[in-house]
């Protein structure tokens, strides 16, 4: 179990304690006591078998969900209530899923601005941002496509975009290799990795695929909701 | 993009249930402009007929329906004789049907009422007004649906009556009306010397109350109002009014429900994008913001198409020769705001718990859903 203190270890960019959560009325139980650090800069993959826990962990390190137990700490201060994630969501966090969850009928443009729009910014303000990210991307040119008539590996690649346009220091990714094939997944992955590098931010990525997780500077591994490797 | 480029595309991507959303709202308002139009032109050309060039009624007290107050030629001898009153004339109304016109007002006036001064008289000499009384004087419609014309005898229920003129005056109910000779009403309706109301003008029009009290002193069976206090007061406008906007709510009630139903459909089929919006941001508010912007926009829509088609109905029923020109509607700009605003209240009120649940969407769960 990663080995958590406050006192011995440098501050934290997200730091959480106790974690318990469970679903059916407490009938399934997905995290059991979960602890976990992230410094500044880690790439950290989570690791493990469907159903262990990750995605769950991840949800409610980011803010998508509340803990039935435990708490969540971002530089130190508390997640604690639907304001404070939200204002996560909008301004420290953002999540890269397994299908890419883009809206449909909105251009790509438009799904990069959605965040934007959420934190109150102007879509002139955010354009160039958009731009840039989707250029480092390379599907500039698709910009005012529907996200229905981009393809798969494109999908996903907007989804990252979407997620670095507020510059979030902390990037979530939700096994986001998971629905593309091989090569277009390894693709997305150095993508992921070199922009998360870029944008100096860290990296929290839940999989199932070893090699991949391998790749991270830091192998966390959940099984039946509890951290039984990390390192 | 905006706010509201989020709440047209979904308003687009849905387009049936848009339309129906906005039919609904449309026909709650057309039905209340339209009604309330009609109603409010009745009480309008009624309250015409009451008031023409006078300043107060006198009228048999505790009467609901001034078809069946009754002043005999006594009382309007005092009251012509009391000391505020410049004129006082008689009017006896009376409802006759004749074959294929179940209804036809018939107002018994004397020789000297107002109404025949300030009528075109398309046919006829004013002068002759009732020195005849087997005669009657038509309104234009009247005249045009009896298919009656000058010096012709016309069937007006049982009898039948020389036409000695054809008059046009811009109230609905007389220019569809058959004028009589006061006599030969009173003889018709069988209320010899009896009037259904007095039109009082007075000297000094500052001595309302003083004429008022002096009829409640004289003759306490009689009532005096003032024009507009009438109106106020009178039971039939109020049933007539609170019966027009009953109508006009229960439309718009129907229509909220239309406008509830698309919204909570508009939720429940997109709760995982919403959850999207969510997990990029969006906060509980925005999210019930978007929603609620949809049913502004199709509550707005819907009132604006319901107020054209209003209109649209009105002037037809205006038109309508089957109506015999009964229908003279007014068109009141406030009523149409109030129509519009009823409309969008209507909307928010019918998108405010799919909205609610809007916010309350579990993102991380509804992310699962397919």
């Amino acid at each position: 179990m990663y080995p958590f203190s406050h006192h011995t270890q440098p501050e934290s960019l997200i730091t959480a304690t106790g974690l318990w959560k469970s679903f059916d009325r407490g009938r399934i139980r997905v995290l059991q006591g979960v602890d976990l650090r992230v410094q500044a800069g880690e790439t950290v993959a989570l690791c493990g078998a469907s159903g262990s826990g990750k995605s769950t962990l991840l949800n409610i390190l980011g803010g998508l969900d509340s803990p039935d137990e435990g708490e969540v700490r971002v530089d130190n201060q508390p997640i604690r209530t639907p304001a404070q994630r939200t204002a996560l969501l909008r301004h420290t966090v953002g999540f890269v899923f397994q299908l890419h969850n883009l809206v449909p009928d909105l251009t790509l443009r438009e799904n990069c601005l959605v965040p934007a729009l959420a934190a109150g910014r102007r879509p002139a303000e955010a354009l160039p941002r958009i731009q840039e990210l989707l250029a480092a991307t390379g599907i500039a040119h698709r910009i005012d496509r529907p996200a229905q008539e981009l393809s798969g590996g494109e999908r996903q690649r907007a989804a990252l975009c979407r997620a670095l346009v507020n510059r979030p220091r902390l990037v979530l990714a939700d096994e986001p290799t998971g629905s593309l094939d091989e090569e277009n997944g390894a693709r997305i992955f150095r993508l992921l990795i070199d922009l998360v590098a870029r944008e100096n931010a860290t990296l929290i990525l839940a999989t199932h695929d070893r090699p991949l997780a391998e790749s991270c500077s830091r192998l966390v591994l959940v099984r039946d909701g509890r951290i039984v490797h990390d390192g | 993009m905006n706010h509201l480029r989020l709440v047209a595309i979904n308003l687009r991507r849905h387009r049936v249930r848009t339309i129906i959303g906005v039919a609904g709202i449309a026909l709650g308002v057309a039905a209340m402009f339209s009604v309330v139009a009609v109603v409010r032109g009745a009480i309008g050309m009624f309250q015409g007929i009451l008031a023409h060039d006078s300043e107060m009624l006198v009228f048999e007290r505790s009467v609901s329906d001034l078809f069946f107050s009754a002043i005999d030629d006594e009382d309007l001898l005092k009251v012509r004789a009391m000391p505020e009153v410049a004129t006082a004339l008689p009017l006896l109304f009376g409802l006759v049907s004749t074959e294929g016109h179940p209804v036809v007002t018939c107002f018994g006036v004397s020789p000297e009422d107002p109404r025949l001064d300030s009528a075109a008289w398309l046919a006829g000499q004013r002068t002759a007004f009732g020195s005849r009384e087997d005669t009657v004087v038509l309104g234009a419609r009247a005249a045009e649906f009896l298919e009656a014309a000058m010096g012709e005898r016309v069937r007006i229920g049982a009898h039948t009556y020389e036409v000695a003129g054809i008059i046009r005056t811009r109230n609905g109910f007389e220019d569809g009306g058959v004028f009589m000779p006061l006599p030969t009403a009173r003889s018709y309706f069988r209320r010899e010397g009896v009037s259904s109301i007095l039109t009082i003008k007075l000297h000094d029009s500052s001595a309302a109350a003083a004429f008022r009290a002096r009829v409640a002193a004289e003759i306490p069976y009689l009532i005096a109002l003032e024009n507009a206090e009438f109106n106020r007061g009178y039971s039939q406008f109020k049933i007539l009014r609170a019966t027009s906007w009953a109508v006009g709510l229960a439309a718009f009630l129907l229509g909220g429900l239309g406008v509830a139903n698309t919204m909570v459909l508009s939720v429940f089929v997109r709760i995982r994008e919403l959850a999207i919006l969510k997990s990029c941001g969006f906060s509980p508010r925005q999210a019930a913001s978007l929603i609620l912007g949809e049913a502004l926009v199709v509550s707005l829509a819907g009132a604006l198409l319901g107020l054209a088609l209003g209109f649209a109905a009105v002037v037809t029923m205006e038109h309508l020769p089957l109506l015999q020109g009964y229908v003279m509607p007014s068109i009141e700009w406030p009523v149409a705001a109030a129509a519009v605003l009823v409309a969008v209240f209507t909307g928010a009120v019918g998108a405010a718990w799919p909205a609610r649940f809007a916010m309350r969407i579990e993102t991380a769960r509804a992310l699962r859903y397919e």
